[in-house]
């Protein structure tokens, strides 16, 4: 970047890297479970446990590691079914989107 | 005879979904009895068990629950009662688990939880027949050994090895066999001890360990509301130690579910063996690449629930029908008894028998649907349905669970509201419950059908006609949105509602003796608790109608008829015809109807009901028609002088009200009823809750508060809309 050359600016450049870098880790490598297809396995791999929902699905076995695969839509597209450790649960895309998986 | 105070208590502790309910009816049988916990509306059921021919125990079925993270009302039953802190009931002294052999590891999870408690506990390897014939072996003694606790294989759906389980509770009586718990680390350990020191030595708690750790764990934990520390004081001392805990690595919300799962994991370790290779898909998800596929499972879910709908309406049309003619039948074999006695006549005649068939008449429609809602819940539909539905309701804070009690409601909101017992959160089913008497019911079907019959079809013809008996289907439904987002707002003031997670359970096929008990008990339930308010009731409307009754009115009215059929009259050899004199006894009914008690409260109220265009005989009706708003066919009947057999088909019910004019005030001359008045009527009917069952049955499943703020609050809709469809249709005439 030609035009910052005071210190001040190269300190927004940076912040403005930071910025770009965040929006396209989360565009590019992290998946979350209301975005995954039907077809193909994914692995838990982060799960918010400030949300009710994922503590109680984390009592039932949905912890990092976990194979899961998604295995129903609703006609409006929510909520979703999935599958996990012998659990056939339905949850909302809302809460899908807490936890993060990677694909298998 | 056995002593109560010396009886032991077992608790039957499980996931849903494992058998667990059907387990504790084949321990118990017959002898349960069901009721609430204090305070609260999660079902308590209590049942007595014979471990032998000397030994009867008192079984308590805890709720299904995944863990005892104590978020919701169930979760918070469980621990209380694992813990003893439910009044009248003292610690269990065995827990029976449930455990679903096909689910070991998440079943176990909860066991393990409920060990924690102190208590005994013995495992019930449930659905045992379903692990055998998909070729699942388990290792029962290994178990045994590694749990250090009893382990014994059932099949409860057959009342397989439920002999077993009671030898096993039996010894486990005696020797009180604790079951293994996961050795947590130091820092789990160090917080649970610093909890100990602040809570219980310093400050005298009265806390098991297992209490210790759900404080540690769970953000708002159940057992909180019980420490008589102030809060102040305990939330800040929970806090330090759940910040120490994160700051010694272990996240507290997440750390038990982990730390947990790690120690089950390799203690089931080669328990389990699988003989035949699992098939790639189980029978249960190549059903529900049907049942629950984007379209077709659509197309499925309307099918059923039309097949629901309908069997509502056209089974039990012929059983209520056999209540009605027989309550008319009894109604006029005791008329002719009781002649002699006209005041005990009309008491026994339209007040008790009547009464009693006012309640009577829902049974046959309560039973039909709890047929079909045990059917669909017990095979496993009902999740699936309330999968396919959720989306709708998600934006009041309502979940899919609540369509099947809606769609009920529009046959009857009794067994509609009763429906709602399948919401599990109890925010969202007191929602339902409030919104269902707002769906049209077949009782309102009448009313709509005279006065669309009177006054629509003559001027509009009957294509406007079909359009306006659909639309006054959809007033209700229209209104109860609005008031679901309200009381969603207002009941959850910004909170999320409950989590919505459902587990879909493997389709069984059902059992007959499951639904049968389903029925007979939702039936008696109504029979007793909501038959006795309608009763009451019916009797006091019709204290109402008949009270004064003074002679003079009699006489008057029989002067007043012969001078004005003075000309026409017929008179056979000195005596009225047979066919005057059943005319004049209509006359006499009408008068003594005018000055009643009900009567007479209808003219002083009929200024309130102006404003919608009522006079005081449409007053009177609307009025009478609040325990029932059928009524109100049969009391337009009686005040115009036609008796009150008239139905809704009536010519001569629809000729009248369309003659019928004002005789004094400012419209004096002109006809009382007019499309405006009609539609008015019909609004008011749509959305007022003149209905003394469904008002006793909201009692039944909320409280009494909660029926009486709702009945005032329709009454007052419905009054603010009747006004308003009048006036602006006023303004188009």
């Amino acid at each position: 970047m030609l035009f910052f050359h005071t210190k001040e600016l190269a300190f927004l450049e940076e912040i403005f890297f930071d910025a770009v870098i965040e929006t396209y880790s989360q565009i590019i490598s992290i998946m979350r479970l209301n975005e995954i297809k039907r077809g193909g396995k994914f692995r838990v791999t982060k799960v918010n446990c400030d949300n009710e929902s994922i503590a109680r699905l984390m009592a039932m076995g949905l912890l990092p590691g976990q194979e899961i695969r998604l295995t129903h839509e609703a006609p409006l597209g929510d909520p979703i079914a999935v599958h996990f450790e012998g659990c056939h649960m339905s949850l909302r895309l809302e809460d899908a989107a807490e936890v993060e998986v990677e694909k298998l | 005879m056995k002593l109560e105070a010396q009886q032991l208590r077992i608790a039957l502790v499980g996931n849903p979904n494992t058998g667990k309910t059907s387990l504790f009816n084949a321990l118990t049988g017959l002898r349960q009895r069901v009721g609430n916990y204090p305070g609260v509306t999660v079902e308590k059921k209590v049942g007595s068990w014979a471990l032998d021919r000397d030994t009867d125990v008192q079984l308590i079925d805890l709720p299904g629950t995944y863990s005892l993270s104590a978020s919701s009302l169930d979760e918070r039953i469980a621990v209380d009662v694992l813990g003893g802190h439910v009044s009248g009931l003292p610690a269990p002294d065995v827990v029976v688990v449930v455990v679903d052999v096909e689910n070991l590891q998440r079943n176990l999870f909860l066991a393990s939880q409920a060990a924690e408690m102190g208590v005994p506990i013995v495992v019930a390897l449930n659905c045992w027949d379903i692990a055998e014939r998909k070729g699942l072996q388990i290792d029962c003694k290994l178990l045994q050994q590694r749990l250090g606790v009893p382990v014994v294989p059932t099949v409860a759906t057959r009342s397989r090895g439920t002999d077993e389980l009671a030898q096993a509770v039996k010894s486990a009586i005696k020797n009180r066999p604790m079951m293994v718990r996961p050795k947590w680390p130091a820092a789990v350990q160090k917080a649970i001890q610093r909890l100990q020191t602040e809570l219980v030595e310093k400050r005298g708690e009265d806390l098991k360990s297992g209490e210790l750790q759900r404080l540690i764990f769970d953000r708002k934990s159940a057992v909180q509301s019980r420490l008589k520390t102030p809060i102040a004081e305990y939330e800040s001392i929970i806090l330090e130690v759940r910040q120490q805990l994160y700051k010694d690595g272990y996240n507290p919300d997440a750390a038990e579910s982990i730390l947990r799962f790690r120690f089950l994991s390799p203690l089931l370790a080669d328990i389990i063996q699988r003989q035949v290779a699992l098939k790639k898909r189980s029978r249960t998800e190549s059903i529900d690449q049907l049942l629950l596929h984007r379209f077709w499972g659509l197309v499925v879910f309307v099918g059923m629930m039309y097949i629901v709908f309908q069997s509502v309406y056209t089974w039990a049309g012929p059983f209520m029908e056999l209540i009605e003619g027989g309550t008319g039948m009894l109604q006029s074999f005791a008329a002719g008894l009781l002649e002699t006695t006209p005041m005990l006549q009309s008491l026994i005649v339209d007040g008790i028998i009547g009464g009693v068939g006012a309640f009577l008449v829902f049974l046959p429609q309560i039973l039909v649907l709890f047929l079909f809602i045990s059917l669909l819940e017990e095979s496993g539909y009902m999740a699936r349905a309330a999968f396919l539905m959720d989306k709708l309701f998600q934006w009041c804070g309502l979940n899919g669970k609540s369509f099947v009690p809606l769609l009920s409601s529009y046959a009857c909101a009794i067994p509609g509201i009763l429906a709602t017992r399948t919401i599990n959160d109890p925010k969202a089913r007191m929602i339902t419950i409030l919104i269902a008497p707002l769906m049209s019911c077949s009782a309102r079907l009448p009313v709509y059908l005279l006065l669309i019959g009177a006054f629509v079809e003559p001027r509009y013809g009957p294509a406007i006609a079909g359009a306006t008996l659909f639309a006054m289907h959809f007033v209700g439904a229209l209104l109860a949105a609005p008031v679901a987002w309200l009381l969603n707002k207002s009941l959850n003031k910004g909170r999320k509602p409950e989590p919505f997670l459902m587990e879909l359970p493997p389709y069984r096929a059902p059992r007959m003796k499951t639904m049968v008990w389903r029925m007979y008990e939702s039936g008696k339930d109504f029979v007793i608790r909501a038959g006795t308010v309608i009763f009451a009731m019916t009797i006091l409307i019709w204290a109402l109608l008949y009270f004064p009754r003074p002679e003079a009115v009699r006489s008057e009215a029989i002067s007043n008829y012969i001078s004005e059929t003075a000309g026409s009259i017929n008179l056979v050899e000195g005596a009225l015809s047979e066919f005057a004199q059943a005319d004049m006894e209509k006359q006499i009914d009408a008068a003594y109807l005018e000055q009643s008690y009900m009567g007479r409260f209808g003219k002083f109220v009929q200024p309130v009901f102006a404003p919608a265009g009522y006079d005081w005989k449409i007053t009177v009706g609307v009025l009478a028609s609040f325990p029932a708003r059928e009524v109100i066919i049969s009391t337009l009947g009686i005040t115009y002088a036609l008796g009150g057999e008239v139905d809704e088909a009536s010519n001569d019910l629809r000729t009248t009200l369309s003659q019928a004019k004002w005789e004094s005030g400012p419209r004096e001359g002109s006809p009382i009823y007019n499309l405006p008045v009609a539609l008015s009527i019909m609004v008011f009917f749509a959305l007022c809750m003149q209905c003394g069952a469904t008002v006793a049955v909201i009692a039944q499943e909320l409280s009494w508060n909660w029926a009486i703020a709702s009945f005032f609050s329709l009454t007052a809709v419905a009054w603010v809309a009747a006004v308003l469809t009048y006036q602006v249709a006023m303004l188009f005439t």
